[in-house]
């Protein structure tokens, strides 16, 4: 059995999220899940100053919440596919962190996941 | 590399948790809201009106937090797991503390620890270069 990976992916901004959802669309991946995350840094930061001053004024500013993007991905030469046009959508440069990070783990099984017909016509063909 | 994901069902520790992450040379993490699925089928939010006014008196203390973050070597992942469970009373057997798992990363990209590795290897090249021309 061919070996699956579930793609995690943080994005630090939502316009860059409009980009990223747009691009997965175009190469066939529409189906994966989204979560509200906030990064660790923001979320001390925001702690230090809701001591120092009111809870509120903290909760005012929603800005510093990321996006944490979940996809499972066939096999290796996709992860290596899919990370690629990530990082040309983000404009990651590993010079400059802040953009957002993205990893993979393997996974033994998976239910429920279908990936684009075309992609897996196109390796049958191939072959 | 590995990827620590910690589920903490008191979300009150999470600034110890994660300053100590801070401390231990973590480079950055990711909190989620979470809930435990035991908060989920609690009968009484099932009822019409009454439920949903439940919810909303109990406020967010069903929900708890669960922080991932990509951790390079293995004994630092063991470092992590051992001072947060210290930090959670020192033994998560016990129900309601939370859970903690790592799972290997294949790939990875961007982020601060990224930089770091890059930054390293970038320093060792360099001084093995300066090494073979001085001899």
């Amino acid at each position: 059995m061919q070996e699956q990976y579930v793609l995690v992916s943080v994005i630090n901004s939502t316009k860059a999220f409009k980009k990223v959802k747009k691009k997965l669309s175009e190469i066939g991946y529409d189906r994966f899940t989204a979560i509200d995350s906030i990064g660790s840094t923001e979320l001390l930061n925001d702690m230090e100053f809701s001591n120092m001053f009111s809870n509120s004024l903290s909760e005012m500013d929603n800005n510093n919440y990321n996006k944490t993007l979940l996809l499972v991905l066939p096999n290796e030469e996709q992860v290596e596919f899919v990370m690629d046009e990530l990082e040309k959508i983000l404009n990651m440069d590993p010079k400059k962190p802040g953009k957002g990070i993205m990893f993979t783990f393997p996974i033994i099984t998976a239910q429920g996941v279908r990936f684009d017909e075309k992609e897996t016509m196109n390796k049958d063909e191939e072959e | 590399m590995f990827a620590l994901f910690i589920v903490l069902n008191e979300p009150e520790f999470l600034p110890q948790v994660l300053y100590k992450i801070k401390q231990l040379d973590i480079r950055g993490a990711t909190v989620i809201d979470s809930m435990g699925a035991a908060a989920i089928s609690k009968d009484m939010y099932n009822i019409p009106l009454i439920g949903g006014l439940m919810k909303s008196i109990d406020g967010d203390t069903h929900y708890n937090k669960t922080i991932f973050s990509v951790i390079e070597r293995e004994e630092q992942v063991q470092k992590v797991m051992y001072h947060i469970e210290k930090i959670l009373g020192g033994d998560m057997k016990r129900p309601n503390k939370g859970i903690m798992f790592v799972v290997p990363v294949t790939h990875m990209r961007g982020g601060e620890l990224n930089r770091h590795i890059i930054s390293r290897e970038n320093k060792k090249f360099m001084s093995q270069e300066f090494t073979n021309e001085y001899y």
